[in-house]
């Protein structure tokens, strides 16, 4: 049974064309796209509200579609049609934004439209969002201790920790101390693994933070 | 752990991609994005941090779409149903399945257990956000219930006469009339 399956499959796969594979693949993908592109306008500022940001979406999600269709033929079907979607959807978004800064001449009349660009970071910054994320932590760490001693380190880990909340404390201990996983952390807290991963970016990046304040209040004396 | 944590590992790109996201990089997404056209576990949890951005930004889906997404679905994407020959599948009986599966956490079986009466047909083409708003319908917000309950839908639909796989063919030979360009027919060999 499950070998005529894996035939038919076969079959099925070759005879169809890259333009039918991508329609097949819009349709499979098409309610996360929509939500993904009304993400991408709501988080690049284009729009606020949840009327405003769903009227925008929608453009959106029409150009992307007529784009996708336009060059159906061209597509790659060895491609994740879900990254390939929302990748011409954030162009369409960027062209979006130009258009719209066009018709005003004026940034300043777009609305309340923030920068969508991220501020220019100096080049220790840039270095530091290279760093793997537990050599981060380790060079947070060693600043504070004997890296040598382990009874150190977890003193300096938890003084370190002492800096974030607790549900953010409790998150990188899991994390850190534990060494769990994105799975295991999921499964822990019953979530996904991708709201797993998202909480502990917010939290490390809440840490860095005030890590940094702190430093530089010690700095200052 | 630490392979997760390494520079250019998923774990990686994708705390780069919730921090783009965070500050609204527009180029960074772009760069990820580009990734995960060729990373299959990547494009996936991509997938699943916008629909939990989505979620924490109070996003409501879509309702309506405008008249040009609509065109253009209409055009291109056939919204109707077809026909199979098998009797459409309930969410009664996934869970009459399920609540058999021995491999199943019992707290999975125990929930398809108070579900084996609900006559709710699935739709033909079940996505997992299709599941979700059948969960939230349902009231249930078990997300690994929910996963475990698509998989083993899926299964069934393909037990059932490959009908999932008809309907395809169906849409597909619509879509094939549909196409802007003139596509032509393949040649007989």
């Amino acid at each position: 049974m499950e070998a005529c399956l894996k035939a038919e499959e076969q079959i099925f796969r070759e005879e169809i064309t890259p333009r039918e594979r991508l329609y097949a693949a819009i349709e499979e993908h098409l309610d996360h796209l929509r939500s993904g592109v009304q993400v991408l306008v709501a988080r690049s500022g284009t729009a606020e509200g949840n009327q405003a940001i769903n009227d925008v979406a929608d453009e959106i999600l029409a150009m992307t579609l007529e784009t996708a269709i336009k060059i159906a033929d061209r597509y790659d079907p060895s491609l994740n049609a879900y990254s390939w979607l929302l990748t011409i959807a954030s162009n369409k978004l960027k062209d979006y934004r130009k258009k719209i800064a066009r018709e005003y001449h004026h940034a300043d009349l777009i609305g309340n439209m923030p920068d969508p660009q991220p501020k220019k970071q100096s080049k220790s910054e840039l270095l530091w969002n290279e760093l793997a994320e537990d050599e981060k932590l380790e060079r947070m760490l060693s600043k504070k201790t004997d890296p040598s001693r382990l009874e150190d380190q977890l003193f300096g880990l938890e003084e370190l920790l002492s800096l974030v909340n607790e549900n953010d404390r409790t998150l990188l201990q899991l994390a850190y101390v534990g060494e769990m996983s994105g799975q295991e952390l999921a499964t822990v807290l019953s979530i996904t693994k991708a709201a797993a991963l998202m909480r502990l970016s917010r939290a490390r990046s809440r840490l860095y933070d005030a890590y940094y304040k702190s430093e530089k209040s010690t700095r200052e004396g | 752990m630490e392979q997760e944590l390494l520079p250019n590992s998923n774990r990686w790109m994708i705390y780069q991609y919730i921090q783009a996201l965070d500050s609204g990089d527009l180029d960074h997404i772009e760069q990820i994005l580009q990734t995960a056209q060729r990373d299959a576990e990547l494009d996936r949890m991509i997938g699943e941090v916008n629909q939990e951005y989505a979620i924490e930004l109070g996003l409501t889906p879509l309702a309506q779409t405008s008249a040009k997404v609509q065109e253009l679905l209409g055009k291109y994407f056939s919204q109707e149903e077809v026909m199979v020959e098998t009797q459409p599948l309930t969410v009664g009986d996934v869970a009459a399945r399920m609540t058999g599966d021995q491999e199943l956490p019992k707290v999975h079986r125990e929930i398809g257990k108070s579900l084996i009466n609900n006559p709710l047909v699935l739709p033909e083409w079940l996505s997992l956000q299709a599941v979700r708003q059948i969960g939230a319908k349902l009231r249930l917000a078990d997300e690994r219930f929910l996963r475990a309950f698509r998989d083993a839908a899926l299964q069934m639909m393909m037990g059932r006469g490959q009908a999932q796989m008809a309907a395809t063919r169906a849409k597909r030979s619509r879509r094939w009339v549909a196409s802007p360009k003139a596509v032509k027919p393949r040649k007989q060999k």
